[in-house]
């Protein structure tokens, strides 16, 4: 066996130390081969024994300087060491119904202080939200209101209000024949828009009619939503 | 050897070889082999015992072309070597009172 064969079979035997100390053992014994010069390999490696053999004298001391400081991280300073060795953590220490009711008392005032706030003001921000948006829904309704019903109903009256102007142009004939025609043209123009705005309504009403709908229904979702945690809330300060 | 050689032991003599002057690892050992058999593994755990409790210290120089690890005492290992010191004194007076028949 070599001095190389032998670092690799110490290296695997070190396996399951943490990096830095297995690094440390193993940079121990490549200076130690180097010190003792290719000569003396040979009986360096006779001496020292299997790797094995010496991998387990290490890993037995480092168990018995782990156990006597537990605590310390390898590298690391150890730290001041408890008197009695303790490696587990304390269990909790049961609290006395005084620190019960005060621990109470203060998430009851957190929860006046703070939580009362903070929702009032997030329920604000909502209903502000669905505020605006109803606002936008009805302006759009007017604007189609007023471009779809208005507009035809308009030309119908200016259609017929010019039909009838006709009847008192007979004197000028041509004028009352243009008159005539273009009233009836606007009064045409007038029905082909209405009838194609009502169709064109009621194509657009169902869906704005189920967009309201789905509004509602989320805004009935979030205020359970919202409920269900206030009376979880409450239900934790129950069991504090 | 006939008498344990207890950790205690290995612990005061490499701090007495280390105290003499910065050394390294190679050296510690067959240093402490001039006086006792010890394998040639056995100053590994001793060494990082004796690094974590502060008692040494370590540095790296280069040397011949590559990097060497040395050992230096520090004050902690200075005064623990002190006490060992003390300590084995005592012993050996009070061992060599029965057993060192003839320079009595």
């Amino acid at each position: 066996m070599t001095a190389y064969e032998y670092m690799n079979a110490l290296r695997e035997a070190l396996g399951v130390l943490p990096e830095e100390e297995r690094a440390n053992a193993i940079r121990y014994y490549e200076e130690y081969f180097l010190d003792a010069g290719p000569e003396n390999e040979a009986r360096v490696i006779e001496e020292l024994g299997a790797p094995e053999q010496v991998a387990q004298q290490i890993l037995n001391d480092y168990k018995e300087i782990v156990r006597a400081a537990p605590r310390s991280e390898p590298g690391a300073e150890a730290g001041p060491e408890p008197i009695f060795g303790e490696a587990e953590e304390a269990p909790r220490p049961r609290r006395s119904p005084l620190v019960s009711f005060l621990a109470l008392c203060g998430a009851l005032f957190l929860g006046v202080t703070i939580g009362i706030p903070l929702l009032a003001s997030g329920v604000a921000a909502i209903f502000s939200l669905v505020v605006a948006v109803l606002t936008l829904i009805g302006v759009i309704l007017l604007a189609g209101v007023l471009l779809f019903a208005v507009l035809p109903l308009a030309l119908l009256l200016a259609g017929f209000l010019l039909c009838v102007f006709s009847l008192f142009l007979w004197t000028m004939p041509a004028s009352a024949l243009v008159t005539l025609g273009v009233g009836l043209c606007l009064f045409a123009i007038g029905i082909l828009l209405g009838a194609g705005c009502m169709r064109l309504g009621a194509a657009a009403f169902r869906p704005l009619l189920r967009a309201g709908g789905w509004c509602i229904e989320q805004l009935g979702r979030l205020l359970r939503l919202v409920a269900g945690a206030i009376s979880r809330f409450i239900d934790r300060l129950k069991g504090v | 050897m006939a008498f344990p050689v207890t950790s205690a032991l290995l612990d005061a003599i490499v701090l007495a070889v280390v105290a003499r002057e910065s050394t390294y690892g190679y050296k510690i050992t067959q240093d402490v082999r001039q006086v006792m058999e010890i394998s040639e593994s056995t100053l590994y755990p001793v060494l990082r015992r004796l690094l974590k409790d502060g008692s040494l210290s370590t540095y790296d120089q280069a040397i011949a072309g590559r990097i060497r690890r040395y050992y230096q005492i520090t004050p902690a290992g200075l005064e623990k070597l002190k006490a060992y010191r003390a300590d084995w004194i005592a012993y050996r007076d009070s061992i060599e009172k029965v057993i060192g028949g003839d320079t009595q």
